[in-house]
């Protein structure tokens, strides 16, 4: 991937590898030449079709290179034409003056002239003469399937995706909150509640420890996951009505919605391992007012940039790559929204990086495992598993050894 | 390449439509094209697409309902160790489930509503005819269910063939994904997902052809097999039932020895034969034959060419299974 990157900061412009090119023949031990060549074939049309449109679409992108290492990204021409919207932690770092390429391949300076700190955006300021902007479109919320590329400023494509989930936020304190914690203890039907908060919309509107919850508005509620699942839809300062039981009576009351307070997520450090094999994940991933998440395959440093769909219109702002299976977008509407707020001054801007697990275990390459959920399996079958995999390369090794000793003369 | 991709290949001809997994993504319109069949797909497969989580190990795992009085496939990791098991539909809706067969060698199993209902499901298609190239949709409840969103859509191609019933695309996993489902482009469940490699690109996925050999003694609730990332010690890895000898510099591989009863031996390949083709493709090394191997299942059959006395001879062999040919021993 660095690889990559370094070929991209020296000769913009010429030719370049796919970002989606076939991976080496190792990787899948069963993979036949014939295989690869028709994946990659395939890759190489999809990308050839995508070649028209992306074009069109680069001429709105730039490459933004710092000094300062492993700091580089795409960014979106908004504004006067002077400015640029990208990726703030990925150019943070740099003490000096940044340098823009657009798509004509013309470097210029650029300083960073405003922050906002939640969504991860820096806004750029670039010398010389102003460029052709991004046309946000906000008709309708792509669907889901949809297909989504991004285009990089030398009319090549980035990567490309397609909408794995409608949009939503990541940010709690835009996420919709009765103000209680439910019984994971409890069986029966609906939802029973184990702790309430005091002052929140639950025990202001009167619900007690020990209710249960039937049904939230119209809806059913089986359980815990969607009681939850049920504020999704829910904005906090909405009111719902909330129908319960309590010592065998039903009765009905009217919630006021509050904003859901930062959880610290337990972290699973199985689950941490697999989220970065693949390749590296952005340093600030997490927390975004909205995201349209996709499984586009792109680097740390090819976000930034803008994302368009197969009509070319620009649907948002690619603002991270959160694992092995997601990257995020920014929809248009939240960049517009997040524009007309105040920026934040650079010189006092801090940025936001996701906590990480500070317990991570080294990725080992090349091992296959089974993904799946903590607990871990047990030892029996780790050392089942470990045992087979060494069996295996064992034998590859020694019928390797036994071809390259008979190829000698 | 195997015999089974044929009927499929001539029903579609029949049928005067190209083979639709293979459509062809040529100019914008084609991919706009497939971009339509995608967004259908995923919308239909959606509400039946379930986690699946044990109170008793902790995990979450993923499945699919495909029937409409609620039967579950999913992988054999994922009911390792539980009895029962939580259904969480995309909704959020828990249901109770009970977990009946698994078989571990193809990493494949099953669980079934017990709550009374119908249920969103979605229909089995082949695995078998899968190739390099057919377009995929896989989804899972990534690192578990989460109530703020529903299981990812993934798009991808199936990359490779193999090991036996597994096949191998570019839909990435990550866990909690296990268990899964993957799709054709007509909506249809082809696989289920099983492990992932470091590469974006070794998504493994455990055939649904397999639950369709195995039905019976999962629906009675048998727990067999072992659960192996190594293709060469799985115990339903298809053999001919033939010990290699040394190859000799890229000339084949002698027959150093024929089990009694192995598919070789029915097929009349003797001690001292000189393997040098399967299927047409040169086998210069014992490698070459156990990599070819892999990418087939038992019951396929292949042709072996053969050297025997200086003379070219074909041989049709129908593949065995590694474990039967310990047991007729």
């Amino acid at each position: 991937m660095n690889h990559k990157h370094s070929i991209l900061f020296r000769g913009l412009g010429t030719c370049m590898a796919l970002a989606l090119s076939v991976s080496a023949q190792e990787d899948i031990p069963l993979l036949t030449a014939e295989e690869a060549s028709t994946v990659q074939a395939q890759t190489a049309e999809i990308f050839q079709s995508l070649g028209p449109l992306v074009r069109k679409a680069a001429s709105s992108v730039v490459f933004i290179g710092s000094a300062a290492p492993n700091q580089s990204c795409y960014g979106a021409v908004i504004g006067d034409g002077n400015q640029v919207l990208t990726k703030w932690s990925e150019v943070a770092a740099s003490r000096r003056p940044l340098r823009v390429i657009d798509s004509t391949g013309t470097a210029r300076t650029a300083k960073i002239e405003g922050v906002y700190e939640s969504e991860d955006l820096a806004v750029l300021r670039i010398e010389g003469a102003p460029l052709p902007v991004v046309n946000w479109s906000t008709k309708a919320e792509p669907a889901l399937g949809r297909f989504l590329v991004a285009p990089r400023p030398d009319g090549k494509a980035a990567g490309f995706g397609v909408v794995s989930v409608l949009e939503r936020s990541l940010s709690e304190a835009k996420q919709a909150y009765l103000g209680l914690m439910g019984d994971l203890d409890y069986q029966g039907a609906g939802a029973r509640i184990r702790t309430i908060e005091p002052d929140a919309g639950a025990a202001a509107a009167g619900l007690k420890v020990g209710d249960v919850i039937l049904k939230v508005g119209s809806r059913q509620i089986s359980g815990l996951m969607e009681l939850r699942n049920s504020l999704n839809d829910k904005q906090p300062g909405d009111r719902v009505e909330v129908l319960y039981s309590r010592g065998g009576e039903e009765a009905k009351v009217e919630v006021l919605l509050g904003s859901r307070p930062p959880t610290a997520m337990p972290t699973n450090p199985r689950l941490r391992q697999m989220e970065q094999m693949g390749g590296d994940i952005s340093r600030v991933r997490d927390g975004f007012s909205r995201v349209i998440q996709t499984d586009m395959q792109v680097g740390p440093q090819q976000c930034g940039g803008p994302i368009v769909d197969l009509e070319g219109n620009f649907i948002g702002l690619s603002v991270a790559r959160a694992d092995r299976t997601r990257s995020f977008i920014l929809p248009a509407s939240e960049v517009i929204s997040t524009l007309k707020r105040p920026a934040t001054d650079p010189s006092v801007a801090k940025v936001q990086v996701t906590k990480e697990n500070p317990m991570r275990p080294q990725v080992r390459r090349g091992q296959a495992r089974p993904p799946r959920m903590a607990p871990a399996p047990d030892a029996e079958s780790i050392e089942r598993m470990k045992r087979h995999v060494q069996d295996m390369q064992r034998l590859m090794d020694r019928m390797q050894r036994e071809m390259e000793g008979l190829e000698e003369p | 390449m195997k015999t089974q991709t044929f009927i499929p290949v001539v029903m579609a001809l029949l049928m005067g439509s190209p083979l639709l997994a293979r459509e062809s993504v040529k100019s914008l319109e084609e991919l706009q094209a497939l971009q339509k069949k995608v967004e259908a797909v995923s919308a239909k497969v959606l509400p039946a697409t379930v986690a699946l989580v044990s109170d008793r190990t902790g995990s979450s795992g993923s499945g699919v309902v495909t029937t409409a009085d609620g039967l579950i496939l999913t992988a054999a990791h994922v009911v390792q160790g539980a009895d029962e098991l939580e259904v969480v539909f995309p909704s959020g809706k828990k249901v109770n489930g009970r977990v009946l067969g698994a078989n571990f060698s193809k990493d494949i199993g099953m669980v079934k509503i017990t709550d009374p209902g119908e249920w969103p499901f979605v229909a089995r298609g082949e695995s078998k005819p899968l190739e390099a190239g057919d377009w995929v949709v896989a989804l899972g409840h990534s690192a578990g269910y989460d109530p703020g969103r529903t299981p990812p859509v993934r798009f991808g191609r199936v990359v490779s063939e193999g090991p036996g019933n597994f096949f191998t695309t570019d839909c990435t996993l990550i866990g909690g994904d296990s268990g899964g489902p993957i799709f054709d482009l007509e909506g249809r469940i082809i696989g289920v997902n099983s492990s992932i490699g470091e590469s974006l690109k070794n998504n493994n996925h455990a055939g649904v052809d397999g639950f369709k050999d195995d039905w019976d003694r999962l629906i009675a609730g048998e727990m067999w097999g072992q659960l192996s990332m190594n293709p060469f010690a799985n115990p339903e890895m298809p053999v001919l039932g033939i010990n290699m000898g040394m190859d000799r510099r890229g000339k084949g591989v002698p027959i150093a020895g024929v089990f009694p009863r192995s598919p070789a031996a029915a097929a009349g390949v003797k001690v001292g034969d000189r393997l040098v083709s399967i299927d047409g493709s040169a086998v210069a090394s014992g490698r070459d034959l156990l990599l070819s191997l892999a990418k087939k299942q038992p019951g396929d059959k292949v042709k072996l060419g053969v050297t025997r006395d200086q003379e070219s001879v074909e041989i049709m062999v129908t593949l065995g299974r590694m474990d039967s040919i310990f047991e007729n021993r």
